[in-house]
Order: structure tokens, then C-alpha cells, then sequence
């Protein structure tokens, strides 16, 4: 192969892999924009097209500026495994805290944590992943915030009837 | 350009013909044959692994309570984080195949003979440096397997004479894994192993150049061409090759994380990365002293290959004895790789 075709080569594999590189961050901003948008958002959307309020907007910021989702899972939806959690053996979801949950005691965990999270088998080794506490990190008003967003994420249409 | 060009030559006085003169070395005309253009591969990989590496320091976290949780955070959710962490692990992988494809390459052509045999013991050095930046590396993920490959690994260690029980001690930070092991981990492989592997590549490129390319004793050609921009184009286009094929592998196979790391449950199957498969297979076929016994004999061997392959030149000359050697050696290691690849 001579010189001036290896010249050729080289340009058009270079941009062969500029190409590349620059479809793959159309492909993250695609599955960002797909992942990213909460259930409530997604649900919301299609019911009323009505945008998220402003305190939910804040305890989403918060809610990813935690990276509650490295452990909830995106969307709060779960399915991390925790091995020897009591929970089945994953980081609890958080789409549906709604329904387990008062407020205060939503806010009581969001501060507090849970030190030691419960065992599914009481021999067994302690679970790797437990929730730490905020209580220094957030202000009230935040913790209310991401208490109003974790509501929000139930999934809408799921409500038990009453 | 050029009023740049000359800026800086006032500003660098450093002999503009000494720069020609090494930009345009000679080449032997066996070099434009594909097989001898992997060894700049590998140097061009540890620049895309520094680059990367450096970009996922930005998000790790070396602490055990933290590590699978930045890990996660990398893959899941930083921007274009998965994207950094696979072409991060697809080049480490990479460079361990084309650094032994390049000393395959020196090993059948014997570039190690007379007087290359030290620059032969700084590539082998190379090689297990590559090795233990890739077990390192692995350890980091912090998730179930990566978490008992580096107990199991380590606890090979301290089989080793004499120096065994003190290495892992100093590795591991305590007799066993604990939290000092990640951090140390990450020191070696951020700190120790890049220093390390700098100051040998600059010493294996100096020596090649001082020595010149070994001549090919099967080629009698005496032609010769410049390296640059001849032979530079050439490490290019394998460069390119492998780079693009890298950036699809990871937008189509993006990496993920396991479970994360329990310390006290061992899973039912541990298995190191693939590039340890013949080692591993070979400590299962014998007891554990017997096992590093021999591994270590392989790599001193390895590492003494240009001094005992010219004592076997002299008792058995035109025997061709280093071919028989290496290619036993070369399919045994295949055939333990894929005696563990597939018996497990």
C-alpha cells in the first residue's frame, strides 16, 4: 500500500472513529432522557401533560444529588440485590413508600437511616448495602422536599382503591 | 505554522537535524509486514488507559462501604461514565493481548539474542506489570467476584517462598482482606504501577532505538525506510483499527456491575478474568506449593529466555530448540485457557 493511500486510510478511520464516539453520546443522551424522567413525570405527562411543581423539581435534584439511585434503583424502582437483606434480598423500591409510610416516619428515615439493616437469615453475614442517615447533609425544608418526590413516585393508576 | 514551529525551536534549542535524523531512523523492509507493527499498540493503549483512569478518579470512591456504590454510579448514572469505564476495561484487556502477541512476535523472530536480552527482561517486566494492572483494576469494582478473585488471588501470595507472608501482609494491609487492602490496591494501581510501567516503556523504546530493529535472519534484504512517516503511519492504522473496534464493542456491550462484595459469602463459583485462566488451571491440577513452584519457575524462565536459549544454541546448535520450547509452551497455555474456559 503506498504512502498517500495509508495518508487516506488513516483520515477516513479517524473519522470512522470521531464518528463513533459521537454516536455513542447521541446513544447516552438517549437513554438518559429515557431513564431520567421520573415515573411520576412519565405519568403525569401522559394524564395532564402538567410539568413537575417546584418542590417536587427540588427533591428530585436532591434525590439525584444523593444518588439514592445507585441503591433504589432509577425511578426508585428497586431491584439492586443486597445479599441477607430481610427486604428479599434487595434495597427496598422507593415507588411505593406512599403506601407503607406516614410522612413524619418518611422523614424519620430520611434522617436516621437504618444503622443496621435486619437480616434475612440471623446467622448469616450482615447485609453489604444499608441506608446511611442525611439528618447532617439535608434542611428541613430539603428533607420535606424529598419526602414530597418519594410520594410522588407511585406509580399512578396502582392506588388500592379507597 | 512555521513562525510557531520556529518560536519554539529558539525556545528549545535542541538540534532540529538530531530530531530528523531520529524521526526518519531506518527500518529494516521486514518491518512493513503487519505482525511487527503491535509494539507501539500497546504503549497507545496505556495513554487511552491513563486518559480514562484519570477520568474515573474523578467518581471512585476507594473505600469499601463506597467503591460498588461510585462503581454503580459510573455505569448507571455519570454521563457517559459507562462509556469511560468500558473502553477503560476493554483497553486493559486489549493490552494484555497485543503485549503478548508482540512478545510472540520477538520470541519466534529471537529479537531477544545477543545484545536485546536486557531490553527482552524489561518487556517480560512490562508483561507482569500489565498483569497485575489488570488484577488491581478488577479488585477496585469491589462486586462479588471481583471482591473473592482478590482474596483468592492474594491468598496465592503467601504460598510463595520466603517473601509470601510479608508481601500479603503488605499488600493487604492486615493477614486478611479488610479495608486497608482496597486502598492499597488502588494506591498500586493508580501510583506504583503507571510510575513503574513509564519509566519501563521509555527504557524498552530507548534500548530499541539504541540497538536499532533486530535484523530478520530469514530475510535477507538489506532495503531499509524511514520510520517516520512510513512506518508511524502503519502503527496508526492498527491503532485505528483497534480503537474503533473498541468504541462499538463498549456502545454495544456496555460494562455492568455484579452483586455487590459479601465478605462472609463466599459464591458457589469463583473463576479469575480470563487472562489468569492458565495459571489458574494449572494451580488446580497441582497442590498449591508444586503449583507457584512452577509458576515461578515459568516466569524466571521467561524472564532468563535469551540466556538459556543461547546455552541451548550451544549444546544443540541448528536444533531449532527455542521453537520447540515456545510452541509447547504456547499451546499449553492454550490449551489450559480453554480447558478453563470451558471446563470451569
Amino acid at each position: 500500500m503506498s504512502i498517500n493511500a495509508q495518508k487516506y486510510l488513516v483520515g477516513i478511520m479517524g473519522l470512522i472513529l470521531v464518528g463513533s464516539v459521537i454516536a455513542t453520546g447521541y446513544l447516552d443522551t438517549q437513554r438518559r432522557k429515557k431513564e431520567n424522567v421520573p415515573p411520576s413525570a412519565k405519568a403525569s405527562a401522559s394524564a395532564s401533560a402538567a410539568p413537575l411543581s417546584r418542590e417536587l423539581q427540588r427533591g428530585l435534584k436532591i434525590y439525584q444529588e444523593l444518588s439514592c439511585e445507585t441503591c433504589h434503583g432509577p425511578g426508585g424502582k428497586g431491584g439492586v440485590h443486597n445479599f441477607n437483606a430481610q427486604s428479599g434480598q434487595e434495597v427496598p423500591p422507593l415507588n411505593k413508600v406512599a403506601e407503607g409510610y406516614t410522612k413524619p416516619e418518611l422523614i424519620e428515615k430520611i434522617k436516621v437511616g437504618v444503622p443496621d439493616e435486619p437480616k434475612l437469615d440471623p446467622n448469616g453475614p450482615a447485609p453489604p448495602l444499608h441506608m446511611p442517615g442525611f439528618k447532617d447533609m439535608l434542611t428541613d425544608d430539603q428533607v420535606n422536599d424529598l419526602v414530597a418526590y418519594l410520594i410522588s413516585l407511585k406509580p399512578k393508576g396502582e392506588d388500592s382503591g379507597f | 505554522m512555521k513562525r510557531v514551529l520556529r518560536w519554539i525551536a529558539e525556545r528549545v534549542p535542541v538540534d532540529q537535524e538530531l530530531v530528523r535524523k531520529a524521526l526518519r531512523e531506518p527500518l529494516p523492509v521486514h518491518m512493513k509486514n503487519w505482525v511487527f507493527c503491535l509494539g507501539g499498540t500497546p504503549a497507545l493503549l496505556f495513554c487511552i488507559l491513563a486518559v480514562t483512569g484519570i477520568l474515573l478518579t474523578f467518581y471512585y470512591v476507594p473505600s469499601p462501604s463506597h467503591a460498588y456504590a461510585s462503581v454503580s454510579n459510573i455505569t448507571f448514572k455519570v454521563r457517559m461514565g459507562w462509556f469511560i469505564r468500558g473502553i477503560h476495561q476493554g483497553a486493559s484487556q486489549l493490552m494484555i493481548v497485543t503485549v503478548l502477541l508482540h512478545m510472540i512476535r520477538v520470541f519466534f523472530t529471537r529479537a531477544y539474542r545477543n545484545p536485546r536480552e536486557l531490553n527482552w527482561m524489561f518487556g517480560v517486566a512490562l508483561f507482569m506489570i500489565t498483569l497485575t494492572f489488570a488484577f488491581t483494576g478488577y479488585s477496585l469494582v469491589y462486586d462479588q467476584l471481583s471482591y473473592w478473585a482478590t482474596t483468592i488471588g492474594t491468598n496465592m501470595i503467601a504460598a510463595v517462598p520466603v517473601i509470601g507472608e510479608p508481601l500479603l501482609y503488605l499488600l493487604r494491609g492486615g493477614p486478611d482482606v479488610n479495608p486497608n487492602t482496597l486502598s492499597r490496591f488502588y494506591d498500586f494501581h493508580i501510583g506504583v504501577l503507571p510510575t513503574m510501567m513509564t519509566l519501563l516503556i521509555v527504557a524498552h523504546v530507548l534500548l530499541v532505538r539504541l540497538h536499532g530493529v533486530a535484523p530478520l535472519p530469514s530475510d535477507p534484504r538489506r532495503e531499509t525506510y524511514p520510520f517516520f512517516p512510513d512506518h508511524m503511519l502503519r502503527e496508526m492504522i492498527v491503532g485505528l483499527v483497534i480503537l474503533i473496534a473498541l468504541v462499538n464493542f463498549v456502545m454495544f456491550f456496555p460494562p455492568t456491575v455484579g452483586a455487590p462484595a459479601t465478605p462472609g459469602n463466599t459464591p458457589g463459583h469463583i473463576r479469575p478474568e480470563w487472562y489468569f485462566f492458565p495459571t489458574y488451571r494449572w494451580l488446580k491440577l497441582t497442590s498449591l506449593s508444586v503449583g507457584i513452584w512452577g509458576s515461578m519457575l515459568f516466569v524466571a524462565g521467561l524472564f532468563l529466555w535469551p540466556f538459556i536459549d543461547a546455552i541451548l544454541e550451544k549444546i544443540a546448535p541448528r536444533r531449532h530448540l527455542w521453537v520447540i520450547v515456545g510452541t509447547s509452551c504456547f499451546l499449553m497455555t492454550i490449551v489450559f485457557m480453554l480447558w478453563e474456559a470451558i471446563v470451569g
